[in-house]
């Protein structure tokens, strides 16, 4: 049943735009995937810390906020979603 | 008042230099004087995109190093009395012309022309430096794939840090019946990653092979991919032309299709 609910929400198109975002921000930030990885890992120990997470039901996202203002162009700012 | 717009990808392959010749047609189109010029010293590709191969005498390098006039390198394309090209050379390699050298030549083709179009080389090196730093705008050609999209990003990086003001994105090849499946990231997933202006979507038609086997242009063809090209010479001369709908322009299978669903 879950695999094939996931054929039908994961599509080929969905996954290349995750793996575009996810390698774009390690490309910004010059940090590679398995940092990313890594910092994804720790942020959810990290939240799990204070309150009750399953962490197969919640996914961390990373993802860069790039709207700089001009002046403060090396800003980078993650939101974690 | 001329404009200087650089054609730019990163990637290699993603339609550049048809992205060039069919921007370049439509504004010649629209009684422009345009000149297209080829930056990609030592592997050259717009002279046969545009079917005007055989009639290359000068090239970029001789007018440079001084063995002939402008003029002289110019070529006059076939269908558009308003379109040029100035051809690059095949038996050079990119250090034969420096970016001071380029923003000199360009300067003089602004004298002759409304819209001076350069089509850059795919990779980040002196052939990119050498075309970006005569532009005052750019036009950066993508394909809705993670490597294109990442060198994409990387290239608006760039030009913004050379200090670019105005980018716009092309994304090119796309396949709405692979959209539609979700098995293609859409143009609106695209400009989600990007942020850049949109100026025009392109579907992945066969025209596009065939006009080019022909060294032509799709521009003025009864075709999608035609039109859309059109549409992008009338948005950066400044017009407002609303978007094709990718959408909407099915297929007989498709509507037929649909009908059925429709119960």
């Amino acid at each position: 049943m879950g695999r094939y609910q996931e054929r039908y929400t994961r599509t080929s198109g969905k996954i290349a735009k995750a793996r575009t975002k996810l390698t774009i921000a390690s490309d910004r930030l010059d940090c590679n995937q398995t940092e990313m990885a890594q910092l994804q890992e720790d942020v959810a120990d990290l939240l799990s810390k204070y309150m009750d997470l399953d962490l197969d039901l919640f996914e961390i996202r990373l993802e860069i906020i790039s709207r700089t203002k001009r002046g403060i162009r090396n800003v980078k700012t993650i939101q974690i979603k | 008042m001329s404009e200087v717009i650089v054609v730019t990808s990163g990637k290699g392959g993603v339609g550049k230099t048809t992205s060039t010749a069919s921007i370049g047609a439509g504004l010649a189109r629209m009684n422009k004087k345009v000149v297209l010029v080829d930056t990609d010293i030592g592997l050259r590709n717009l002279d046969v995109v545009m079917g005007l191969e055989n009639r290359i005498i000068y090239n970029l390098v001789d007018v440079v190093e001084g063995n002939c006039r402008v003029k002289q390198a110019l070529i006059r394309d076939k269908h558009y009395p308003g379109l040029y090209l100035l051809p690059s050379a095949q038996t050079r390699d990119k250090s034969a012309v420096s970016p001071e050298q380029m923003i000199k030549l360009v300067d003089s083709l602004t004298q002759i022309f409304d819209y001076v179009l350069l089509d850059c080389p795919a990779g980040i090196e002196q052939g990119f430096r050498n075309a970006t730093a005569a532009a005052q705008r750019a036009v950066v050609v993508t394909t809705p794939e993670v490597s294109a999209i990442r060198d994409a990003d990387r290239i608006i990086g760039l030009l913004q840090a050379g200090g670019i003001k105005k980018i716009d994105l092309v994304v090119n090849r796309i396949r709405i019946d692979m959209v539609r499946r979700g098995d293609m990231m859409s143009v609106e997933d695209v400009l989600d990653i990007l942020a850049v202006n949109l100026i025009g979507a392109i579907p992945d038609e066969e025209s596009v092979v065939i006009a080019a086997n022909h060294g032509e242009s799709v521009v003025g063809s009864d075709t999608l991919s035609g039109q859309a090209y059109m549409n992008i010479a009338r948005r950066i001369m400044g017009e407002k032309v609303p978007l094709i709908d990718l959408e909407s322009s099915v297929t007989l299978l498709h509507r037929v299709a649909s009908l059925f669903r429709r119960k």
